[in-house]
């Protein structure tokens, strides 16, 4: 049974749970009376594994070449095979795309499945075109050439599937890859490079006893979102690497469906952030904890050159609070094990970049975004479900309409809410303004340019951007991938 | 189907009231399946879930030929589930493994005790082939087709016990209690050598009736 149709048959179930949402009063009643257990996906711990398997580095590919969408398989867990999806054979992970700012992209997608896809580039603002509309589908035996120029600042952005109800699926089944974008700016600060500088695409899978992927969400997981029992660092299960005394630029993706992670090192020491989802911040953060949600990136520094040969210390996810079901929980991720002597005396540059603040003064429109309440009205799913300013997903209609060059303030207004939503904006970066309630303040890696912003229950989180002149239709959703495909996602056209 | 009622009725037509060694009829079956052996080989990291049973259903010819008073041969085919399901895999759910089979079932009966009424209790050893027709791993919400991991061919043994009840003139009901496992691994390839490991066994209640 299709999952749409399987929540068009619940849908009663989920027009309950809409109007439950809207009164805190009732679904606290409820709560108490234990009516929520079949509406509510409930957490899934994390189980860690022995953190003896190297880590895997993705392969890497220029701005020119083919990547076929197939079925293929991969070892999560050593000598173990699991079918999984991916962009080249035998991986989990696509091969990470390596180019410089200003070079014209020249990808083939070749579609060998047996269900229609799409690449999104997340982060890149090109044509509306090539961005990956849920619309704009590669059907199964076809290819697409996406033919853009990248234009933006060196980052860590990342491509995966977009498909109208399906990205979910294809994600959590394997479907990502990482897209690093390098500019002079960043080469002349002479950052950990080679061996030094490590991808780490963080994502958490559901493996059935027989290791093949289990993506079945029930209701209840629709509403906050599919979570797994095992981390992944780039495809494999509690890793290990083996770093030297010295300091290492990790370049880290959440490429998880739904989970949020608090990043933390288990000795409780502090790491330096350098970058965020759009590039380089202005200047260091140190900090010795992190949330990152799906879809947002860090660039971060971790310095080793304190540690004995022979420490071992993981990369971890520290409890958190108010984020729904999630948080409840502290895991290990991966390990460093240090065990080489490497006599280098690095130091981070106190300026990294120049970032030009948009003064809330030339927004010509604020625009505010619901993302608190659940929908009452026919969504994609038949019944409502997650939605934002009350409706989801329609092909049919352009919800926003902003001119090329103006500058906007929106609001992520999740006071209401009761889960949270890392909210997308397709075809531009922005800078986050404030963050009204909740934690109240920004964190480290808001300080710079985002394209995805973790905005907890009880938060409002303001934005502010300057569009560009790729006209046409993007989108706005939640990163949550499950309430993406439930329908929390607007079309907005730039003219 | 259609063939199998129009040959019951002729059947019917044909032996009204005809002494005969033969007998012809249709079953359904209802109960349980599991795996019967271990289903890890020692080094599987994901021992966190095990096998539990599982509901199945099955409907099936039969065909009886005494051989004497107490002796006589059977064969039965038909339609027969089997498959297993995964408890402490998580707590929100439980997956199955739904594996459909086409059983073919040759064996012998002996009578055990028969009643002035006509009354029999009779046991019945057979072996069996069950040839797969389909594989799916079953959520609450959807299924995944998994055939590919699965063999497509299974030899196993049948045991029951029965109690026979005449009904009217020659037709006959059966009830049945059933065992019937397979001497196979059921796992095949990446599955297979990701180290599981299991072969299928039922227990059922069977329902026949006969002409």
């Amino acid at each position: 049974m299709e999952r749409r149709k399987f929540i068009r048959l619940t849908g009663l179930g989920s027009l309950s749970f809409g109007i439950l949402s809207s009164n805190s009063f009732l679904l606290s009643s409820c709560h108490k009376m234990g009516m929520n257990d079949s509406m509510s996906g409930s957490y899934v711990e994390i189980i860690e594994g022995d953190f003896i398997n190297s880590l895997s580095i993705p392969t890497t590919i220029t701005n020119h070449g083919t990547l076929e969408v197939q079925k293929t398989q991969w070892q999560i867990f050593s000598g173990k095979t699991s079918k999984v999806l991916s962009y080249q054979e035998n991986s989990i992970l696509g091969p990470t795309v390596l180019m410089n700012s200003g070079e014209q992209v020249a990808l083939t997608v070749q579609n060998s499945l047996d269900e229609s896809t799409n690449i999104h580039w997340h982060g890149l603002s090109i044509s509306a075109n090539m961005d990956g509309h849920p619309m704009d589908v590669i059907t199964n035996g076809s290819s697409l050439t996406y033919s853009y120029q990248v234009n933006q600042r060196a980052s860590l952005y990342w491509y995966h599937p977009h498909p109208d109800g399906a990205t979910a699926s294809q994600v959590f089944k394997g479907l990502a890859g990482g897209f690093i974008v390098r500019d002079t700016e960043e080469n002349a600060l002479n950052l950990p490079a080679g061996s030094l500088e490590i991808p780490l695409i963080l994502q958490d899978k559901r493996i059935f006893p027989d290791y093949s992927i289990d993506y079945s969400p029930q209701m209840g997981e629709i509403m906050t979102g599919y979570l797994g029992q095992y981390a992944l660092v780039n495809g494999k299960n509690s890793p290990n690497l083996s770093v030297g005394t010295t300091t290492y630029r990790f370049r880290v993706l959440n490429g998880s469906n739904a989970r949020i992670y608090n990043l933390a090192l288990s000795n409780n020491d502090n790491f330096t952030i350098i970058g965020s989802d759009g590039g380089l911040l202005a200047m260091p953060e140190t900090t010795n904890s992190i949330l990152l949600g799906p879809g947002e990136r860090l660039d971060l520094l971790i310095d080793f050159s304190s540690n004995a040969i022979g420490t071992e210390l993981f990369l971890i996810s520290k409890s958190f609070s108010n984020a729904g079901i999630q948080g409840a929980q502290e895991f290990k991720i991966m390990k460093f094990t240090v065990d080489q002597q490497i006599s280098t005396n690095y130091s981070v540059p106190s300026s990294l970049s120049v970032i030009s603040t948009i003064p809330e003064a030339s927004a010509s429109k604020t625009r505010t975004f619901d993302i608190g309440n659940m929908g009452m009205g026919m969504g994609s799913s038949g019944m409502g479900g997650h939605t934002i300013n009350g409706l989801s997903f329609d092909s049919s209609v352009i919800n926003e309409t902003v001119q090329s060059g103006a500058t906007e303030i929106w609001e992520f207004d999740n006071t209401m809410g009761q889960e949270p939503h890392p909210m997308h904006i397709h075809g531009v970066q922005f800078q986050v303004l404030n963050r009204i309630s909740g934690r109240n303040s920004l964190i480290a890696s808001e300080k710079g340019w985002k394209d995805t912003v973790l905005v907890l229950p009880n938060e409002k989180v303001r934005v502010i951007m300057t569009f560009g002149s790729n006209l046409g239709v993007f989108m706005l959703h939640c990163h949550n991938l499950e309430h993406e495909d439930d329908g929390m996602m607007l079309q907005y056209e730039i003219v | 189907m259609k063939f199998l009622i129009l040959l019951l009725f002729s059947i019917i037509i044909l032996t009204a009231n005809s002494q005969r060694n033969y007998r012809l009829g249709i079953g359904y079956t209802a109960g349980i399946s599991t795996f019967y052996s271990t289903k890890t080989d020692g080094d599987n990291q994901l021992l966190n879930s095990n096998y539990a049973l599982k509901m199945n259903q099955g409907a099936s010819v039969k065909f009886e030929f005494d051989l004497s008073n107490r002796w006589g041969l059977f064969c039965q085919t038909g339609f027969q589930q089997r498959g297993v399901r995964f408890k402490n895999y998580l707590d929100s759910y439980a997956p199955r493994y739904r594996l459909n089979y086409w059983d073919v079932q040759f064996g012998t009966q002996f009578l055990i005790y028969k009643s002035t009424s006509n009354n029999l209790v009779y046991t019945s050893l057979g072996i069996t082939q069950h040839t797969l027709l389909s594989c799916n791993r079953v959520y609450d919400n959807g299924k995944e087709d998994i055939r590919d991991e699965f063999s497509n061919f299974d030899m196993g043994a049948a045991l029951a016990i029965g109690y026979q009840i005449p009904v009217f003139q020659n037709h006959l009901f059966q009830i049945q209690f059933m065992t019937n496992f397979g001497f196979h691994q059921v796992f095949n390839m990446v599955f297979f050598n990701n180290g599981l490991k299991g072969s299928n066994i039922i227990f059922n209640t069977q329902l026949s009736y006969l002409l």
